[in-house]
């Protein structure tokens, strides 16, 4: 039986114009006379925008790299160098990259200086120090201690003091002075976006879902690097538009929804695609996923713009506690009602990964939802078990019982 | 002991053959050491994670303080909560928690390190909820002065909150004499290390790690009151000129004295290190004034940084070559444990940096388990027999 295909998201091809259109004035922006910051996905990019600085996310570009299957080639340019497979591939696959020009890209432009905000790991503080070495160039840090518990005063002082060391060593780098006037429009920017962005995850609550988080995975490329800058409000405006157009249309992204799951953890790139055609198959939605919330979970305020990024940043879900996460996986499992989880175990990041089992158990006592582990890299396909990664997904899907009516089906 | 002492003189042998023995005894079953402390004072024992836990605080609450560092016996009951992609000090402790080893303790605490240490924290708190557990949430960026001031608050929080569950208070006096007895300990495992700098035959490489493994181990005024007794007699060993191949150690976690001990049947010696159960645990003392809280967090703030710290200043690379210029090394060996993010970043450029200052250096990857040494024999004599050649011609 041929399987029954949703019609595009049109605003797909928008995200790859705007996408395209960003790397191409990433690429000239040293010609332009524009100076460029690599900046981590965690990182305040806010305050780079607010200073015309141009920021470049190798975390983007390394997923990029994962989707054109380069992954496995990149990362072993930078074993030969030392680097040990065991670390996170996106490192390995940026550091590849920028040493042999390789990417579908050619590469990115070499960078005046970084800056790195280390509340998505530790590892990207190790990432950044190797990069500055390698460049031999400025590193611009932010550190914004991890929250077992509760945000203390003491920690966000100290976050906000920083927030204001970073800004003079910018300053100081770039020889202009920082408007805190232009501050408050770049983060009101990124707030209308931020919360787009939340509207449009929330519309997966609907069912049958209008999106996956698979399709998100991709939509969020300009959230996450272009977040701040005004054209993004336009485009997530867009495709907010057309998901409720669908949704009135009674469009399903899987027709015949059939099962909807929670993916905890990152994309695993290379199989992106073949994936989602599995889960087409499946008629199985991955109606939700942490990873594109997170983009969604940021509370900004142009008011007090210091302040706002201040906690925004030191409140990101990676760096919270188990507890804190496994609470927020189970806002999730009720509020797109959800049927299983699937955990993306992933080799390539433990601070995200190292959890999950007691989390999984967290969630059966909380919510009674079942879930499973699957082990995995989100870049480095050598890694990758295919069959039995397929087999493990497709039993649990198997023995899932969807708690409501089944929709188009 | 005997075979580990070769060089020194029969006199002097025996005094420090039984502090080295005595010594041995507490790493080897440091889990007893604790039980038996317990049952002595009638105090209470905490476990530790990673050397920068303010231990003073600690200390200053009449507590024993004992580092957790992984686990001898392979995992089994930690499969079920960790990866097998994180590295086997968290696997390891974590296991032997679940087999009820630490029953003993009345604490665990953490302060944060790296990414697993932090999770492994979370981990913790829910599967012994009867147990007191506390994080210090330490800065990773050690050199700015904004950290120093989020520190000592960090630490008087921690120090209010250890008053509230002992029903105690923990006096800027009691502490200021846990700073001073702190001090006098890294003072005189830094006076060791002088020491076999200068004459390394006087004591091998194996002692020297289980006499700072023991330091984790015990109150600190009774390590001190041994590594003093060791001092003295060491001091009497005269020097012996020897053409033995000069070897630094470099890394993390280390707790596997076969390792060290291989140099010694090679005709090595270990002449210094830097590893986290070696020179990094101890280096740096407390400055001599200011309040007690704030010169605790400078001194874990200005000490040498294990990688999972940001520093600004700290040249990781010109800090290891510097040590093997000062300590007339002829080069590393760096014992790595593998699934360790912060020093799998920093090898590349460090060993880089080695080669292209002449010093030979190999890696070795470590785990918690005792596995099987003749893979790392056959690789260490062949280095150990490359820097013979280098050195003798």
């Amino acid at each position: 039986m041929e399987t029954q295909r949703p019609p595009k998201i049109q605003a797909t091809s928008r995200a790859k114009d705007i996408m395209s259109a960003y790397y191409l004035e990433a690429k000239n922006a040293a010609e332009n006379g524009r100076k460029t910051a690599w900046v981590n996905g965690g990182g305040l990019v806010e305050l780079l925008v607010a200073m015309d600085v141009m920021p470049v996310y190798p975390e983007n570009h390394a997923a990029m790299c994962g989707a054109y299957k380069m992954g496995a080639e990149l990362c072993e340019i930078a074993e030969g160098m030392g680097y040990s497979r065991d670390l996170c591939s996106y490192a390995r696959c940026d550091i590849g990259s920028a040493v042999t020009g390789k990417s579908p890209i050619m590469g990115l432009p070499k960078p005046d200086f970084l800056l790195c905000c280390n509340n998505t790991c530790g590892m990207v503080t190790k990432w950044y120090e190797a990069l500055a070495r390698l460049f031999n160039v400025p590193l611009v840090y932010i550190d914004t201690p991890f929250i077992h518990d509760d945000l203390t005063e003491n920690a966000l002082t100290y976050t906000k003091r920083q927030i204001f060391r970073a800004i003079e060593q910018m300053e100081s780098l770039l020889g202009t002075r920082f408007e805190m006037d232009r501050l408050c429009e770049v983060v009101t920017h990124a707030a209308k976006a931020t919360r787009l962005w939340g509207d449009i995850l929330a519309m997966c609550q609907h069912i049958p879902s209008p999106m996956t988080a698979f399709d998100g995975f991709i939509l969020m490329a300009p959230i996450v690097t272009l977040r701040g800058m005004p054209e993004i409000v336009d485009f997530y405006e867009l495709l907010k538009a057309e998901l409720e157009e669908r949704m009135t249309q009674g469009i399903a992204a899987i027709p015949g929804e059939r099962y909807r799951i929670l993916w905890d953890n990152l994309p695993v790139w290379f199989k992106l695609r073949d994936l989602s055609e599995r889960f087409l198959k499946l008629k199985t939605c991955i109606a939700a996923s942490t990873y594109v919330s997170g983009w969604a979970s940021y509370e900004l305020d142009g008011k007090e713009p210091i302040d706002a990024i201040a906690r925004a940043y030191s409140c990101a879900f990676i760096n919270r506690s188990i507890e804190y996460r496994a609470e927020m996986l189970r806002h999730l499992v009720e509020d797109y009602s959800i049927d299983g989880i699937i955990f993306h175990s992933n080799r390539s990041c433990r601070p995200y990964s190292l959890g999950q089992y007691d989390m999984k158990e967290m969630l059966w006592e909380r919510a009674r939802v079942p879930s499973v582990l699957v082990e995995a890299d989100m870049n480095d396909e050598r890694t990758f078990a295919e069959g039995p990664v397929l087999t493990r997904i497709e039993a649990f899907i198997e023995t899932l019982e969807p708690k409501r009516a089944v929709g188009a089906a | 002991m005997i075979s580990s002492m070769p060089h020194t003189q029969e006199g002097e042998r025996a005094v420090a053959e039984s502090v080295l023995k005595e010594i041995s005894q507490i790493t080897s079953k440091p889990y007893e050491y604790a039980r038996s402390w317990k049952r002595r004072t009638g105090g209470k024992a905490f476990g530790y994670f990673c050397t920068y836990f303010p231990e003073e605080v600690l200390h200053a609450a009449g507590i024993l303080p004992m580092r957790i560092l992984g686990d001898k016996e392979n995992v089994s009951l930690a499969d079920a909560h960790v990866q097998a992609f994180i590295c086997s000090l968290v696997r390891t402790s974590l296991d032997a928690a679940l087999k009820k080893k630490f029953d003993f303790l009345d604490g665990v605490v953490f302060p944060h390190t790296c990414d697993s240490i932090q999770n492994l924290a979370d981990i913790w708190r829910r599967n012994f909820p009867g147990q007191f557990t506390e994080v210090v949430v330490l800065p990773v960026w050690v050199d700015i002065p904004e950290a120093e001031d989020y520190l000592t608050e960090e630490i008087s929080r921690f120090r209010q909150k250890m008053e509230k569950h002992l029903n105690l208070r923990i006096s800027d006096e009691a502490l200021k004499q846990s700073i001073e007895t702190y001090n006098a300990n890294r003072t005189a495992l830094a006076d060791l290390y002088a020491l076999r700098r200068d004459n390394p035959s006087a004591i091998t490489g194996q002692s020297v790690l289980d006499v700072v493994r023991a330091s984790m181990c015990m109150r600190k005024e009774d390590h001190t009151t041994l590594v003093k007794r060791l001092l003295d007699e060491l001091r009497a060993v005269p020097r012996a000129d020897s053409n033995d191949v000069r070897i630094v150690l470099y890394g993390n976690a280390c707790d596997h004295p076969a390792i060290v001990h291989l140099f010694e049947e090679m005709g090595a010696v270990v002449v210094d290190d830097d590893l986290c159960t070696g020179s990094r645990s101890f280096l740096h003392i407390e400055p001599s004034d200011g309040v007690p809280v704030r010169r605790i967090a400078q001194r874990y703030l200005r000490r040498v940084p294990c990688p999972s710290k940001h520093s600004n200043d700290f040249d990781r690379r010109r800090y290891l070559v510097d040590m093997v210029r000062q300590s007339n090394a002829d080069g590393v060996v760096m014992l790595l444990l593998k699934f360790c993010d912060p020093h799998a970043f920093d090898y590349p450029d460090l060993a880089k940096r080695l080669s292209e200052s002449n010093i030979p250096h190999i890696l070795i990857e470590t785990e918690m388990q005792p596995a099987s040494i003749e893979q790392v024999r056959t690789r260490l004599q062949a280095f150990v027999e490359m820097l013979k050649e280098k050195k003798n011609g």
